[in-house]
């Protein structure tokens, strides 16, 4: 493997490569464990750098008018909750979106639109596909979950790239208990594929949490990606 | 959790609040940062309006993806100031008759930058060496050139290579060995990080 300079490195570091440059050793540092150290080497240097300079009080009015679009955007988030039956802290609580056999889809269809998702029947299998948005709080990342009989798949996308060695965890819901299910580290692309097997057989609700590892019983972070269902 | 145990979480521990859209976990980091992210905008663009709507921007961009913080990278604080860094270098590069205020006599260099970025040059802010501290006042002057006008500057090594009419090899090695000595000066203790 040929590794980029260090000149190149400390170049890249500081924001001064050439965009041709500056994408070919993003493309290896990514995964490169020795040039990744080189960097972390660097990360304090360049945040001397950036702390060199003289300081400023910013101006009030940048507060405010920073922290009224977050509040705004943090009221909508929370307009957008399903109130919170059960009280887990787990439970991020985003709009729940029901998937029903074939026969309720049309009555649903509307309701669910109405939170943003939307759910799709093909008509004339004796197994119809049903296919079901889940609800997102990270920004650009969405999923659904396609139903097809006794299997069901969770296709993901944007998902942001993980630390070494966290996970994408699938958790299902049935009744009060909660038990994992998939986990995933998405492509580097951001999609990701998993199988949900657990679903099907009865599950009132599926979630997605980042956790620092797999293995874990019990989610550890607030869901990014959940959906609600009804057992059919 | 309460404001006041918001206040007691390291900078890391806020970021997963923040993805989950927590408006008084991004009060905290504002707090905690804002002042650093607006004194470094104000430093690259030199006009306070401008820092405002650099700050706004970076912060409101780490709002709407807090998620995408990786821990293994660094610190929160060190990957905040790269994103305002890095869009008050857009800003450079999209306001043509904008120049970055530098800490040295910069017109005669400024003036044989590539031509795309060729600008008005008295518009130039001009700041002297006093106001470059710590980090910098140690280095030898070839080597905080060549750092402040790709740091700040938002220059390219070719670019650099080309405003002071010197091998690109020459100004790469000015880069590393600059950056090297703050290295070794910060493992020595001679200033906060």
């Amino acid at each position: 493997v040929s590794h980029p300079s260090r000149d190149d490195l400390t170049a890249y570091a500081l924001g001064a490569l050439d965009p041709g440059e500056e994408t070919a050793v993003a493309g290896h540092a990514e995964g490169c464990e020795r040039c990744e150290a080189e960097l972390r080497h660097l990360a304090p240097a360049v945040g001397v750098l950036a702390e060199s300079v003289e300081q400023h009080q910013p101006p009030p009015e940048l507060r405010e008018r920073l922290l009224s679009i977050v509040r705004a955007e943090a009221a909508e988030v929370e307009d957008a909750a399903v109130p919170r039956k059960r009280g887990e802290q787990w439970r991020f609580g985003l709009g729940g979106l029901l998937l029903r056999p074939a026969a309720g889809l049309a009555a649903l269809a509307v309701g669910a639109a109405a939170v943003g998702g939307y759910l799709v029947a093909e008509d004339g299998g004796a197994e119809p596909a049903t296919t079901i948005e889940l609800g997102s709080t990270l920004p650009g990342a969405s999923g659904t979950i396609e139903v097809e009989g006794d299997t069901a798949t969770m296709h993901v996308r944007g998902m942001p790239a993980l630390s070494k060695g966290a996970v994408y965890q699938v958790w299902v819901a049935e009744g009060d208990s909660l038990t994992p299910s998939a986990a995933f580290v998405p492509h580097p692309d951001g999609s990701a594929t998993a199988a949900v097997p657990e679903l099907p057989g009865g599950a009132s609700e599926v979630l997605v949490t980042r956790e620092p590892a797999p293995g874990r019983t019990k989610p550890t972070m607030p869901s990014l990606l959940e959906v609600q269902v009804e057992p059919s | 959790l309460t404001r006041a145990e918001l206040q007691r979480l390291a900078d890391e521990d806020l970021m997963p609040l923040i993805a989950a859209k927590d408006a008084t976990a991004f009060e905290v980091f504002y707090d905690r940062h804002g002042g650093a992210a607006y004194s470094l905008a104000y430093r690259i663009v030199g006009d306070r309006q401008a820092a405002e709507d650099v700050t706004q921007e970076a912060l409101i961009s780490i709002w709407r993806s807090g998620a995408r913080f990786d821990r293994a990278r660094g610190s929160v604080r060190g990957w905040t100031l790269g994103i305002v860094r890095n869009r008050a270098i857009d800003l450079l590069r999209r306001d043509s008759g904008r120049a970055p205020k530098l800490a040295f006599d910069s017109e005669e260099i400024l003036e044989r930058r590539p031509s795309e970025k060729l600008t008005d040059v008295e518009a130039l802010k001009r700041e002297t060496a006093r106001e470059v501290r710590g980090a910098m006042s140690g280095l030898p002057e070839d080597q905080s050139k060549v750092i402040q006008l790709a740091f700040f500057g938002g220059f390219s090594h070719s670019e650099i290579a080309k405003m002071l009419n010197e091998p690109l090899g020459t100004i790469k090695g000015r880069m590393r060995l600059g950056m090297e000595k703050i290295r070794a000066a910060l493992a020595e203790g001679a200033f906060e990080a």
